[in-house]
């Protein structure tokens, strides 16, 4: 009786380390996401729904996974609010993705199917705090295309800037805080190629209506 | 007796394993996986007044049409909204910030249908209310 007892508390005990050992590695894995790339938990469970629902939504997250290796930096811009950090990757899932890292470390990251301007000549996205009625922080990012030499951002007011590409072709435009106070907010861009013919557009809706 | 005590330690042990494993993320989707998205359709999670806390945000799509993730708030701000044309979209709260109400809510901000669904990744342990 006593041997028998001992194998279920160790298989028991065996069990849960490699519980353990798992939700340890989920926790590093959280760690490094807050740095550079989200990275879901290699072990879930719970949620709503049912099975199949959860399954494939684990296979989303799996196929999401960034690859650590393959993490590069492609430009740190000041704003008003801080610095905002642009990082490309690519996933398990052969997906690539463009990150970015707002002033307060959070985290956003928008991955397409292969390779990066697969849909198109800019590669974008629009970060925001506060709102949905006025904004407190909200840039646009991103890294345009090879052939792209120029992006201009046109606003809710019907002004328009250039936003200025670093050596990787990539840009950060950030609302000022007169703007966000004016309810003025990115609207979309225009990208032209180097002899001035326009190669991507987009018009953004806007974020809060 | 000593082997008794020596087993009986390490079930403590393992079941103790097993309380700080269950503390740890899981998945949670607040819609189906496949659903149509008609122009201006949103979803949102529910509130983490009880249950592990929201601390990312995610719409998938299989079209890149323009798509939003947010997380609301106790009084119906919006904290790390996130908007672009991604097909896998998130936004995550800095580690150690989430502690906050809020819920996760996605919209299909395109003037087109899309296919998708959104979830999100919570953290602590469940059913700890605060």
């Amino acid at each position: 009786m006593k041997r028998l007892l001992i194998v279920v508390a160790v298989v028991g005990a065996l069990v849960g380390a490699a519980f353990v050992a798992g939700m340890r590695v989920n926790v590093e894995t959280d760690a490094d996401s807050g740095a550079v790339g989200f990275t879901p938990p290699s072990t879930v469970y719970a949620g709503v729904g049912d099975d199949d629902d959860l399954k494939e939504f684990q296979r989303l997250a799996e196929r999401s996974k960034v690859r650590p290796e393959t993490r590069r930096v492609i430009g740190r811009f000041q704003t008003q609010m801080g610095v905002v950090e642009l990082l490309v990757a690519s996933t398990k899932g052969g997906q690539t993705c463009l990150i970015d890292i707002a002033p307060s470390r959070a985290e956003g990251t928008g991955c397409s199917d292969g390779p990066l301007f697969a849909d198109g000549k800019v590669e974008w996205t629009i970060t925001s705090d506060g709102g949905p009625d006025r904004f407190s922080m909200m840039y646009l990012a991103g890294v345009v295309s090879p052939g792209v030499s120029r992006i201009v951002v046109l606003r809710s007011d019907g002004s328009e800037q250039e936003a200025q590409l670093n050596s990787e072709r990539a840009f950060v435009f950030s609302s000022t805080a007169d703007e966000l106070a004016r309810d003025v907010l990115p609207a979309g861009f225009r990208a032209y190629n180097r002899g001035g013919r326009l190669v991507d557009s987009e018009d953004i809706p806007r974020l809060g209506g | 007796m000593k082997r008794l005590a020596t087993a009986l330690i390490v079930v403590v042990v393992a079941l103790g394993g097993l309380a700080v494993g269950s503390a740890a993320a899981y998945i949670e989707p607040y819609t189906g996986p496949g659903e149509w998205w008609s122009p201006g359709r949103q979803a949102h999670g529910e509130y983490d007044w009880c249950g592990g806390r929201w601390y990312s945000n995610t719409f998938s799509r299989t079209e890149a049409r323009v798509g939003l993730v947010t997380f609301i708030n106790a009084n119906g701000g919006w904290r790390y909204a996130k908007q672009d044309t991604d097909r896998q979209l998130t936004t995550v709260i800095p580690a150690g910030q989430e502690h906050f109400a809020k819920k996760p809510f996605c919209r299909n901000t395109s003037s087109y249908w899309q296919q998708g669904g959104c979830y999100g990744f919570r953290r602590d342990q469940q059913g700890n209310c605060t």
